[in-house]
């Protein structure tokens, strides 16, 4: 858990803050302050060390004066006991000196009466130090020097021994020990409140940083946790689709770290226990060897896969085809491959199985075309005897004829044609549809040719006692087209504007529009019979013809439109058709302009 | 003396169709039910014109076309006139030396007539 919440950003931080708090602890505990409570003791000792230097002064001037003769040994003694008593310092004057005989350690000046006249080798303080034959062995050796230990004051009205610093320095001459102290406690003190001060900071961040940890730890556990959850949620998700799903190392050959039931019985691996066995290895499925290499080679230059199909043998050695579908996923300098496997074997026997099909469709359909082509061929020459024959006779050729022979011969003719188009129109949609028509494209005048087009179609209209028009919009609108096939479409449509109106008040305008700058479209609107929505989407169907009368009414191969359609297309334009039933219909081709 | 034409197509009844106007249009006639006996008697007969049709038994239109053309003693115009209406059949032919290719099925025979009439006298109107 340490470990995982110093991987975290924020526990790293966490981490680092806690190692500065605890090293500027230990600079303060171990380094500064003994540094600080040094100087300040170094302070005092300087002061001890001054006062006592200022009474040695004083008693040597005095013990001069004694060897001038000036004084008497007696004399100079007095005068020294007399200062050295009222030489006070300190808060309130507490602080005294003391004089002991270096010999015997009789202490002969002291302001207390409890002490004066004791040996100063049996002054002991509360802790047991006998610091009173430390301070005379340091007189002995004639030595300046500073002891410390537990004293109680006598000012303020306290019970409990403070520390004291006392000085010690020797007066030789006349074998005196002179001594001094002052009470140390204030230093004290003051390192006290410095380290109270650094403890409650320091406490103050401990508790900081423990918060902070617990925070940590317990959201990195909540995280743990929702991890977990949605790990255990997707691994329990991945068991119920239908395709083997997996999550391999892709750096070493490992067993799988994830997998469904759908992998197992894709690869019909008995039992889950293999998967567990250190040499198993999800590769070792491939039934070629070098597939191993491609997927890697793979997966490293694009970090996926998509759809690739490979084959695999399973574990009881079935041969499947699968097609995978993977991403490489690096995790913690890991590399490891996701993917999921989708068992085809059956699609790809459907999909041979549809290709053969087809092929044998297509070959079906291309010997139906051939079957058209060869009969429509064979149905020509018998037309065209029965056609000259009757035509021979039409004209007269063997004697006159009367009207109702005339009539007859007519009819034969008429309807030899009607064949003949028919016949015409079945090659020429085999033509379309096998791509074989040929076009002669060339740029040519647009009006002019539906204009063309439409006297051609005045005549007749006249006989029929029907009204039509023609409106241009743009007078020189040049397309590149076969001129002769787009003349056949548009003729195909303007007869079948005619064939659909009633005479007398059959109306037929033909008009061309151009919607934008690259396109133009050509109308022929009629006031017919129209078309039924149901019906619109098989006008263009090949032997379609809609509605039972219409038959009756045109008589066609119903193959018009069809060849028209395909036609269009084949030229690079589109044909629509508008309709309303009793209303008429809008016949419309789409062509692109020449730039 | 009239112009001869030569009719060389394997349906007995076109042939009699054609002849039955040429002649009636005064033109010397002659026919062949198939390829290799039109070839021979375009040799001998010295036609002005051949109607020539082309899918026949024996030999093909397009190899009497060829067979002609390499006869350099024969200076005739061929029409060719067929049921076959790709227009890869009508460049070929055209290609391989017919003067002219008309689908019958387009044409009535007295059109048929015309039609050597115009190849024998293009500039007549």
């Amino acid at each position: 858990m340490f470990k995982k919440m110093i991987s975290t950003t924020f526990g790293k931080v966490t981490f680092i803050a806690t190692l500065f708090v605890l090293c500027a602890t230990s600079a303060f505990v171990f380094y500064i302050i003994p540094r600080i409570n040094q100087s300040l003791m170094n302070e005092k000792q300087y002061v001890l060390h001054e006062l006592s230097s200022f009474l040695i002064a004083t008693l040597n001037d005095l013990n001069n004066r004694v060897i001038s003769g000036e004084l008497t040994r007696e004399e100079a003694q007095d005068l020294a006991q007399e200062i050295i008593k009222n030489y006070r310092y300190g808060k309130n004057g507490d602080d005294y000196f003391w004089v002991n005989n270096i010999n015997d350690g009789i202490i002969f000046i002291h302001p207390y009466d409890t002490v004066r006249n004791t040996n100063i080798e049996d002054l002991v303080d509360e802790n047991g130090y006998n610091f009173g034959s430390v301070m005379l062995n340091m007189a002995r050796n004639e030595e300046e020097g500073y002891v410390r230990y537990m004293w109680m004051p006598k000012s303020g009205d306290t019970t409990i021994a403070v520390p004291k610093l006392s000085h010690v320095s020797v007066f030789k001459p006349w074998g005196w020990a002179i001594g001094t102290g002052i009470y140390i406690d204030d230093v004290q003190e003051e390192i006290s409140s410095i380290l109270m001060r650094i403890m409650l900071a320091l406490a103050f961040i401990l508790l900081l940083l423990i918060g902070l940890l617990i925070f940590i730890i317990r959201a990195g556990a909540k995280i743990e946790q929702q991890k977990n959850l949605i790990y255990s949620e997707f691994a329990s998700l991945i068991q119920h689709l239908p395709i083997g799903m997996f999550r391999i190392r892709l750096d070493r050959s490992a067993p799988p770290i994830l997998w469904n039931t759908a992998l197992l019985d894709l690869l019909c691996i008995p039992d889950e226990t293999y998967l567990h066995k250190p040499d198993f290895d999800l590769m070792n499925f491939l039934k070629n060897p070098e597939d191993k290499k491609k997927l890697k080679a793979l997966l490293l230059k694009r970090g996926e896969i998509i759809g690739e199909e490979i084959e695999l043998q399973t574990f009881d050695s079935q041969i499947l085809w699968v097609k995978i579908y993977g991403k490489t996923i690096q995790n913690k300098g890991q590399l490891y491959f996701d993917a999921s496997v989708e068992n085809i074997t059956e699609k790809r026997k459907i999909q041979g199985i549809m290709q053969h099909s087809y092929t044998e469709l297509k070959k079906i359909d291309r010997m139906k075309n051939e079957i058209i082509s060869i009969t429509s061929h064979e149905l020509r020459t018998p037309l065209t005897i029965i056609k000259g024959f009757a035509s021979m006779l039409a004209n007269g050729m063997f004697g006159e004829i009367n009207e109702t022979q005339k009539n007859y011969t007519k009819k034969i003719i008429d309807n030899s044609d009607k064949l003949l188009e028919m016949v015409t129109n079945m090659l020429d949609l085999e033509k379309l549809e096998s791509g074989k028509m040929q076009f002669d494209l060339e740029d040519i005048n647009l009006t002019n040719l539906i204009s063309r087009t439409y006297s051609d179609f005045r005549m007749r209209c006249a006989t029929e006692n029907k009204k039509i028009t023609f409106h241009a919009t743009d007078q020189d609108v040049i397309v590149t087209t076969d001129q002769t096939q787009l003349r056949r479409i548009i003729i195909n449509l303007i007869d079948n504007a005619i064939k659909f109106t009633r005479p007398d008040i059959g109306t037929i305008d033909i008009f061309t529009k151009r919607t934008n700058s690259d396109r133009i479209e050509v109308h022929i609107k009629d006031n017919g019979i129209g078309i039924a929505p149901s019906d619109i989407q098989d006008i263009f169907k090949k032997f379609k013809q809609v509605g039972g009368h219409m038959t009756r009414v045109s008589g066609g191969s119903g193959l018009g439109l069809p060849i028209a359609k395909k036609l269009i297309v084949q030229l690079g334009g589109t044909i629509h058709v508008d309709s309303t039933p009793n209303m008429g219909s809008d016949f419309y081709v789409i062509l692109p302009i020449k730039k | 003396m009239k112009e001869k034409v030569l009719i060389i197509d394997d349906h007995a009844e076109i042939r009699e169709m054609y002849e039955t106007v040429l002649r009636m249009k005064e033109y010397d006639v002659c026919s062949e039910p198939d390829g290799l006996r039109g070839a021979m008697k375009a040799a001998e007969f010295k036609p002005d014109v051949i109607l020539l049709d082309l899918m026949m038994p024996q030999m093909d239109g397009f190899t009497v076309l060829d067979a002609l053309k390499n006869n350099h003693n024969l200076s005739c115009k061929i029409i060719v006139i067929s049921n076959l209406s790709n227009q890869q059949e009508e460049e070929r032919a055209l290609q391989a030396g017919a003067n002219k290719f008309l689908r019958k099925s387009d044409y009535t025979p007295d059109q048929i007539a015309e039609e050597v009439q115009k190849i024998l006298n293009p500039n007549a109107q």
